[in-house]
């Protein structure tokens, strides 16, 4: 090509808008699929079964669990990675970010070696009385380690991007580090601890993989919806579509609530 | 402003591995690489016995490739119902065939083989198992295959023969997806016990396991049927494959481990 084109000329921008338009229907033909063969009619009779309820009950429980542990150590690993002692650790910060990219079986298998009963963890766990696997607490865990990363990372990228002059000037006019943090830095990063929050939330909510393999599948225990969706689709195909619809609604409210809190969203 | 990509790059991991969250078992779509592939869906129990009748299968008739999809009966059912291109299907047990045959979509469908359940425990035995009923003792941790999965259907029906149905379920920790997933617990040992096929305590697992037998009159005679699909891609091979299992070459190695026959 010796001469470059000018812009608006040519078949190109006809073939991208046709790949654009086929790249859409792509991604919503499943959705509106979704939608036509669930039972819309008898949603809420069908949510309202019992072993479809609980499974609603669980997620929550299972979701917010996940959400409180991930807040309880993700805001402070975050705040290591950023200002503590893990400043700048590139290795450190790398390993936060493989549950993300991880096969969350993988996850559960991994689980079972730290947290198990034969874990290296998990057996001075069991002798103190607690055992994971196989309840409730253990789903929490599993939704937690494949969710705590999108927390951790929206939180440390917004401490990296708090103006530290302000941060520093607080300090020379004699304010605690904690006065700091509580007046300056949270506020500054309040919007992504939210978008975060919301991330991980949602992440935990759809977790499969690692609840499955760690958690295991008890109706009322640890089968939450994703679970449920999976057990119930050959023998209940109305509950499994109910709860799907669910999820769908879920994800949809948390992405509008994202909208602009979040650049990419 | 190195923030945006960055999100982006969250964003994009976290569809990514939400599509990946539920399917572990599909890898045989079916996409027709040649007129010579067959496609058998089969209890995950027949995952040893079919992998060596599949390689017989690609002895005799050189140049195809079977490829197996191994899952519980249950879910093999509903994907053939819902059109999944598959040329036979191998249940193990009547109810699972006759969803796929109350859609009109196997063709005489027979049973083949014959298995019986055992009660594994991990190698050490930590709750010291030494018969069914102890499986219904307070405090063990039971896995089974789900109620709607053969071996759970199996599994319960034995514990409702000896009449510890409702203590034995009050136990179970997990009802897992397929019978090899019950293996696993067991043999990580996650759970105390399970009840799975004679045939799932294959040479590779039974250094790790102890295995209780089930007594005759307890243990539910499972039987599983076979049939080419009414839609099969492949309908010359999927008659040929079932010939294949019902032949005595066939028959020698479901026996070899350790199945009936009917």
């Amino acid at each position: 090509m010796l001469t470059r084109r000018t812009s608006g000329e040519g078949p190109a921008p006809l073939a991208l808008g046709a790949l654009g338009l086929l790249g859409l229907a792509f991604f919503l033909a499943p959705l509106a699929g979704l939608v036509l063969r669930s039972p819309l009619g008898r949603l809420p009779e069908t949510l309202l079964q019992p072993g479809v309820l609980s499974a609603l009950r669980l997620s929550l429980v299972i979701s917010l669990g996940a959400l409180g542990l991930s807040l309880l150590l993700g805001l402070p690993l975050a705040w290591m990675l950023s200002r503590g002692p893990l400043e700048g650790g590139r290795v450190i910060r790398s390993l936060v970010l493989v549950p993300m990219v991880l096969p969350p079986v993988v996850g559960g298998v991994a689980l079972f070696a730290a947290f198990g009963r034969r874990g290296f963890l998990g057996s001075a766990l069991e002798a103190a009385g607690l055992s994971l696997p196989f309840s409730t607490a253990g789903a929490v865990v599993a939704a937690a380690f494949v969710a705590m990363p999108f927390l951790v990372v929206s939180v440390e990228d917004a401490l990296n991007s708090v103006d530290r002059r302000l941060e520093d000037a607080a300090a020379t006019m004699g304010a605690s580090r904690m006065t700091i943090l509580r007046t300056i830095t949270l506020p500054a990063v309040a919007p992504a601890l939210g978008g975060g929050a919301a991330l991980c939330w949602a992440r935990a909510l759809g977790e499969f993989g690692a609840t499955i393999m760690f958690a295991g599948n008890l109706e009322g225990v640890t089968q939450t919806i994703p679970l449920a969706v999976y057990t119930k689709l050959p023998v209940d195909p109305d509950g499994a579509l109910a709860l799907s619809l669910v999820l769908l609604a879920v994800a949809l409210a948390v992405i509008v609530a994202l909208r602009g809190r979040i650049r990419g969203l | 402003m190195r923030r945006g990509p960055r999100v982006v790059a969250v964003v994009g991991a976290m569809l990514l591995l939400t599509a990946c969250g539920g399917g572990d078992g599909e890898e045989t779509g079916g996409e027709a690489s040649g007129d010579a592939d067959l496609v058998v869906y089969a209890a995950s129990s027949l995952t040893e016995a079919f992998g060596e009748i599949g390689s017989i299968y690609e002895d005799e008739n050189p140049g195809s490739t079977v490829k197996f999809s191994f899952e519980s009966s249950s879910t093999l059912a509903s994907q053939i119902t819902e059109g999944a291109p598959a040329d036979v299907f191998a249940s193990a047990d009547e109810m699972q065939m006759g969803v796929v045959e109350d859609e009109g979509l196997a063709r005489d469908p027979a049973p083949f083989v014959t298995n019986r359940l055992v009660v594994i425990t991990p190698e050490d035995n930590p709750m010291r198992v030494e018969n069914v009923e102890d499986l219904a003792e307070d405090g063990l941790k039971l896995v089974l295959g789900g109620p709607e999965v053969p071996v759970g259907a199996y599994a319960r029906e034995m514990f409702g023969r000896l009449g510890v149905l409702r203590s034995a379920e009050a136990n179970v920790v997990s009802n897992e997806e397929d019978v090899k997933a019950v293996v696993a617990k067991v043999r990580l040992g996650e759970a105390d016990a399970g009840v799975v096929y004679r045939t799932d305590v294959t040479s590779e697992v039974e250094d790790d396991l102890q295995v209780i037998e089930v007594p005759r009159n307890a243990s539910p005679l499972a039987v599983y049927p076979i049939g080419a699909l009414s839609d099969a891609p492949n309908p010359g091979g999927a008659r040929d494959f079932v010939d294949l299992v019902n032949s005595e070459p066939g028959a020698r190695v479901l026996r070899s481990f350790g199945f009936g026959l009917p």
